[in-house]
This record gives structure tokens, sequence and C-alpha cells, in this order.
């Protein structure tokens, strides 16, 4: 049978109506997903709407300062000043729209997130002096791609070889020492590492450099390079070292589940080579759940690590999400979260879609 | 292949045949008897003074554990209190009258051993006094070499009731540099009191990496002169060592043995009762989710979906930061935010199998009520399954904590092992070399996780008849 036939027989097999359906279901509940991690996230940044009284008596400070260095507003009398006063902190109060309650604030705040408008922050400014939280994101976003998505794809490269190499020879040494390695490895968290390698590898070996990102301001773009590159080495090796034993156990314990499958045993039994077994029957059937976890994995890679990027002095959106807590700026920590939130779910809804695609169960579903 | 063991004292027995399952009961019955000492070695009033700087005073500043010395060869200084009772048994005073003036002298003499091949990291004397009238104070150093330093000469005017005198002083550090001027006839560019007073007569005598150490008894003499015979002193002198106790100490001068100790049933309480806590609530609602079915199921479901989307560490971050709460509020929260997660969709997918199975219809058809079936027949079959699953889950609440505590987000007033580690970051111990402040904690955590781990995966071996298999 040639390959249009058989997308042919499949496409009839799905339930057009019923695969929509899923799909809307599924979209309608994680837009719902959405909204509510973003709305709980406004009101914990707000304090619960305290970070408003907290800007209110900041307008109020700022106006009397101000008057009070204006040598007309002085001479006025004493109820003139007053009244002044409080019009000028109310007008500003109202521009910046902290006289509504905090709840109805709130719900602005959700259509803002949702919308993507995210807004100016408070405190935090990005490289360039812009107040935008969407530059700021965008600026700091980078580098925790460039270190966690490269390390995650990386790790769960080694991981995965690792794995299979685990599972062609289970029960051997190799097996033995690597699942306890993996153990180990994948109980421990990246942060932790990262504090015991930098003591060894970089204060007292002095290997690499003690974090940050550059070492010294740059004029020439190789040297540039080179440098963020010599900053990148020791925290890439940390957060593949912590990560790859947990790929080598998830996948040889799958590639071995499939290898016990009578369909493997079949293409055994008519003699097969060991490697067109590896690759074309056990891989294929592997490959959906190890793809799903880097889809997840390299998603919430996207957000960093916020206490690794901390430990290694990282600028990226870990380290500006700490930054932001620090100095209580809530846009920026709203911005961070409604991003995430956004890029998660998307990721689950494309594989849903796939799946549903690829799966009959899921494929016939309320059909 | 044999059915999986039920209870809890079958799982253990199985445990105790694999090695890893040896391995992590060896150190968890090391981690109980850390637990059953503490209590003994620091009671809980000690540790209520973990964050007073004023109770730890007697010990140095950021000292290496003195099982260090095994490892250098070299006999290290530990830290040599003389104390005001010390001081009092040699205490002579005399009063002079003369007409209507009045004239008390008092003097007090104390000596150590100093034979140890390093400096000491610093020295401070204290002293507390009467003085009506005025006092003046000299305090001397009488090297084995018999130079004598004038370390204070100084008129105290009449209220002064105490002084304090440390190798930090300028003027401590100024009389050092004297010294070696008027040993050597050069002024040294570094000027280290606890160096250049306990250095052998030489031109590097102020070099910490060159100088040799004098060895042999020291003498510290205070003569004090007064108007009126109500007035007294009393003195204490501390030579600060480079070595302290098992564990060392940290900036702050507190014995890292205490803090690491206390740590120790704080972590275990913490991350037990947070494991149990979770992994039981998320499996009675798998429990409930997959036998009742229909909307109940629905609900716990989407719920489920809902809660594992919602990102849970940057919330808990932000909480602890605005809200600066305690460790066990913490846990509370942190039980709140996952009374649904991964366990609450495998338990389900488990109870789907088991809900069909025959011995469930039999107690379904002779009336039992849905309760009783859950508690009775199910839950004790999914059981071991949760024991693995608290195991495992253990590790992460260990180090949820530590990387809370290590962002100085922690317990207020327990230490705790990453509240210890945290401030060794920051305080930039890895830059100054006391690894024992960061490896030793870090050592502590690991070794806790790592114990839970393999335990779990022992357990996990045990009940999980797909794993048996392999």
């Amino acid at each position: 049978m040639n390959k249009a036939g058989k997308q042919r027989r499949l496409m009839r097999k799905i339930n057009i109506p019923g695969y929509l359906r899923f799909l809307a279901k599924r979209a309608i509940f994680l837009l719902l997903t959405l909204m509510i991690a973003t709305y709980l996230t406004i009101i914990i940044a707000n304090f619960g709407g305290y970070i408003d009284e907290i800007l209110k008596s900041q307008i109020e400070w700022e106006v009397s300062w101000e008057l009070s260095r204006d040598p007309a507003f002085r001479k006025l009398p004493e109820e003139e000043q007053e009244r002044i006063r409080l019009r000028m902190i109310e007008d500003r109060i109202k521009a910046r729209g902290l006289d509504k309650p905090f709840i109805l604030r709130s719900i602005i705040y959700l259509r803002d997130a949702l919308t993507l408008s995210l807004g100016r922050a408070m405190y935090l400014r990005s490289a360039g002096g812009s107040s935008r939280v969407a530059d700021i994101i965008l600026e700091r976003l980078p580098w925790s791609v460039l270190l966690f998505t490269t390390g995650t794809i990386l790790s769960a490269l080694v991981g995965i070889y690792v794995g299979l190499y685990m599972a062609k020879r289970a029960l051997g040494v190799f097996d033995r020492s690597m699942m306890v390695t993996a153990i180990l490895t994948s109980s421990i968290p990246a942060w932790f590492f990262g504090i015991i390698f930098l003591l060894v590898f970089s204060i007292q070996l002095g290997i690499f450099p003690p974090g940050g990102l550059v070492s010294r301001p740059h004029t020439e773009l190789f040297a540039y390079i080179i440098d963020v590159l010599y900053h990148l080495a020791l925290p890439l090796i940390t957060w593949v070292f912590a990560s790859f034993g947990g790929w080598a156990y998830v996948t040889r314990n799958i590639v071995i589940q499939i290898m016990r499958e009578d369909f493997v045993m079949a293409a055994r039994a008519k003699g097969l080579p060991e490697r067109r077994i590896l690759y074309k029957y056990v891989l294929r059937p592997a490959a959906p759940p190890i793809v799903t976890m880097l889809a997840l994995a390299i998603i919430a890679s996207w957000t960093g690590a916020i206490i690794t990027e901390t430990v290694f002095s990282w600028p990226g959106l870990g380290t500006l999400y700490w930054e932001a807590i620090g100095v209580m700026d809530a846009p920026v920590i709203i911005g961070l979260t409604v991003i995430y939130a956004y890029l998660y779910v998307i990721t689950i809804f494309i594989l849903d879609l796939v799946y549903a695609l690829l799966d009959p169960r899921v494929r016939t579903l309320g059909g | 292949m044999s059915a999986p063991p039920v209870g809890a004292k079958a799982i253990l027995k199985e445990v105790l045949r694999t090695k890893s399952g040896i391995i992590a009961i060896a150190i968890l019955a090391f981690l109980v008897c850390v637990v059953v000492i503490v209590p003994l070695y620091a009671p809980y009033d000690v540790v209520k003074k973990w964050n007073d700087p004023r109770a730890w005073l007697d010990n140095p500043r950021c000292a290496a554990p003195e099982w260090v010395e095994l490892m250098v060869g070299k006999k290290l200084p530990r830290t040599i209190k003389i104390s005001m009772e010390d001081f009092r048994a040699t205490k002579y005073s005399t009063v002079l009258s003369h007409g209507n003036l009045t004239i008390k002298l008092i003097r007090m003499m104390a000596y150590f051993d100093y034979d140890y091949d390093d400096f000491p990291s610093e020295f401070g004397i204290m002293a507390n006094m009467t003085c009506l009238k005025g006092m003046k104070v000299d305090i001397k150093l009488i090297r084995p070499d018999g130079d004598e330093i004038l370390l204070l000469s100084k008129v105290f005017s009449s209220g002064e009731s105490s002084f304090m005198l440390s190798s930090g002083d300028s003027e401590v550090k100024l009389i050092a540099s004297n010294y070696v001027a008027e040993v050597t006839g050069i002024s040294p560019s570094l000027r280290l009191p606890q160096v250049i007073l306990f250095a052998e007569k030489s031109e590097d005598m102020w070099n910490p990496s060159k100088a040799k150490v004098l060895k042999g008894r020291y003498k510290i003499v205070l003569e004090a002169t007064s108007f009126t015979p109500e007035d007294d002193i009393d003195l204490e002198v501390i030579i600060y060592g480079k070595v302290f106790g098992v564990f060392g100490t940290d900036s702050l001068r507190r014995d890292l043995l205490v803090g690491l100790l206390w740590g120790a049933p704080v972590a275990l309480a913490f991350a037990l009762t947070a494991a149990t806590a979770v992994t039981l609530i998320q499996t009675f609602l798998g429990i409930v989710s997959g036998y009742f079915g229909g909307k109940v199921d629905e609900i716990i479901q989407r719920f489920t979906d809902l809660m594992m989307i919602i990102p849970v560490l940057p919330i808990l971050i932000l909480i602890s930061f605005l809200y600066r709460i305690g460790i066990w509020l913490l846990l509370v929260i942190i039980v709140g935010f996952s009374i649904v997660g991964s366990t609450t969709k495998v338990v389900r997918s488990m109870v789907l199998q088991i809900k069909e199975e025959q011995y469930i219809l039999a107690a379904v058809s002779y009336g039992a009520s849905s309760w009783r079936i859950i508690f009775r027949h199910i839950f004790p079959r999914v059981l071991p399954y949760t024991f693995s699953l608290i195991a495992l889950a253990v590790p992460s609440y260990i180090f949820l904590e530590a990387a809370l505590s290590f962002l100085g987000l922690g317990d207020p007033v327990l230490p705790t092992w990453g509240k210890i580690l945290g401030e060794a970051h920051a305080e930039g111990a890895a830059y100054y070399g006391y690894w024992w402040w960061i490896l030793i904690p870090a050592g502590f955590i690991a070794l806790t996780a790592i114990a839970f781990a393999l335990l779990g995966y022992a357990i996990d071996k045990i009940v999980n008849p797909r794993l048996r298999e392999i």
C-alpha cells in the first residue's frame, strides 16, 4: 500500500466533529486554567491590594515634597495650600487608576495580562533604560534560553543515549552503576550541584569563572562571545550533570518495556539485525512519551531556574524574577508568570492536538 | 513472579534484601541517632540563642573543624580563654593612704602556653570595672623571649564600667607595628597584631606566610592605680584559635555543630510531614476520583490539571518573601498547593483497574458501603505504592526548604541546613575558602536526600511488579 492511501484511510477513520469537540473542550479548559493561574499570581503579587496602599502613600509624599519646594505655593494661605495638595494627590491617584477598588483593578490587570499588554515596571529597568515589562523580559529571555534550553536538549540527548545503552545490556555492570548514578543525581537539584561545583572547579581549581555573564566589558564581538561561552560552561555542565540521569532512567525503562512486547519478539524471531530492531521497532513507540517530556522540559527551561541562575549570577529570567520579588515589582512578576503560563498552556494544547491525531483511543473520543 | 508484598513489615524485610535498601536504612538510622543526640548535646535553649550574636563570643570566627589538623599535619591553635576567675586568683591589691590621699594598687597576672604551629586568628581583652574616681590601667603582654609589650596604658575617668580591646583595633595595630619597627628597624606593610605579637623575632615577623610562631609561655599582666579602696577591675582574655569543634564555626562565631544537629530534626520533620501529607491526600483524592467516576472524577481531574499547570515554586518564593512566614506555615501552604497532583492521576488509573476486580465486586454484592470499600479494600492495595512515593518525594521537599532558605526566605528562628548553606553563600564562604561551611551542610542535605531516594527506589522495585521483572 502506498503512503497516500494510508493517509486517506487514516483520515477517514478520524471522527472530525468529535475531534473538534475534543479540541474545543481542551482549549476552553486550558484558557480557564491560564486565567486562574494568572489571577492567583496577580492577587499574591499585589499583596492582596497592599501594593496599592504603598503606591498611594508614595504619591502623597511626592506631592508634598514637590509643593514644599515651590516658593509660590508657600506664599498661599494655609487652607488654600491644603486644598491644592489634596487635589493634586487625588488627580495623580486617578491618573494611575488607583481610585478604583482593588478587586475591580485586579480584573483589569487580568485582562491586560491575558492580552499580553504587560505595562510598565515599577522599579526595574532594562539595560537600555526602558521600563516596559516586555522589554525587560525580552532582554533577559535569550540568556535563559541559551543556558537552559541548550542544557536541557544536551542532557536529554546524553541521557537518551546512555539510557539506550543501559537497556541494551540491562542488569549489566554499566546498567547498575548508571542506575545508582541516575537516582542520586536526579534527586539532587542543579543549584545544589552548582554551589559545590563553584567551590571546587571555580574557586579551588580556578578552571571556570565564579559566575556572571562576562568578566569585563568587551568592545570586540568575537572576544565577547568567547567570554560568554567561557562563563556559560560551568552552569551548562552543572545543568546537564544534574538532569541527564533522569533522562537515562526513563529512557531505559521505556525501552526495556517495549523490548518485551510481542512485536519486538516477532521481529527478533524473523531474524532482523538487533540495530534495526532498536531503531525501527523500539525507538518508534518510545518516541512519543520522550518527546512529550522533552517539550515540557524545554518550556519549563525558558523561565530559567530561579535558584540555579542566582547561584551562578546568570542574568536570565530566573534572576529577573528574584530581583522583581526583591523590590516587589508586581508588573514584572505578573508578566513573567503570564508568559510562562502561556508557553506552558500552548505547548500542552499542541501536544493534545498531536496526540489526538496519533492515538486512536483519543481520536474517536466523543464520536 | 510473586505477588507484591503488602504491609509495612513485609516491605521493610524486602527492602533490607536489596543493596540500596541497606544503604538507605543505614543512613536513616544514623540520622535518627543524630536526632536523638540533639537534645542531649544542644538543648532547645541553646538553639534559641542561634540568632543572638552575643551568645557566641567565646568562639573563633570562621574556624575550620579540629580534625583538619590531620589533613594539614600541623597543630592548629585552639581558642584559649583566660576567664575572670583565672585572673582573680592572682589578684593582689594594696591600699596606701597618706593624709587624705588614698591610692589603691591592683596587680594581676595570668599565663598561657602557646605551642601551636599557627598564629591565632584574633585576640580580645575585656574588662569590667568599678571606677569611682578615675583609674589608670596598664596591660602588658610578656612574650616567652622576655619582651614586654604594653598593650594598653590608659586613664579611665570616673563612671566607666567596662572596656574592650581587640586585635582589630587600630591602637593595637599601631602598637604591633611599632614593635616590629623597634625589633627590625622597618615598618611592616601588614599590621596583624595576632601574628606580630606571637612571632619569632625576624625580618618577616609581620608576614603571616613567612613568620614563625614563637612557642612557649606568654604572660598577661595588668596593673591598675586608682584613688578609692572601692575601685576594682576584672579582666578576661580570649586568644581565638583557627579550629573549633567537630564542624567549625561561621562568620558569626556560631558552632556549626549545633546548627547542623538541629537541622536534622527540622529537615526530617518538615520533609517527612510534607511528603506524607501530600502523598496521602493525593492518593485519597485519586481513589475517590477513580472509584466514584462521573462528575466527581471530572471535577477532581480538571482540578488536578489546573494545579499541575500553576507554577508553584515562583508562587511559594513570592509568598515567603512577602509574608515572611515560618517553616511550619510554609509546610501548610505547600500541602495546600499540592492536594492534587501527579499521584492523583497515577492512583486513579490504578483504582480504575482495581475496582473491576472480583473481590471488590464481591464486597459490593454483600452491600458494603462505598467508603468501607475505599478504606478497607482499595486503600490497602494502593498503600505499598504510596510508601515508595512518600520516600521519593522526601528529597524534593528537603531541597525545597533548602532552596527557600538559600534565598534567605527560610524560617526566621530555627537553624536549618539550607539556611546555613545560604548564609555561607551570601558571606562568600566559597571565595574565602571556608569549605566546611558549605560542604558539611551540603553533605547533610545530600546524604538525607540520597537515603530517601534509595529507599524509595528499593520500595518501588518491590511493590511495582513491572519493575520487579526487569
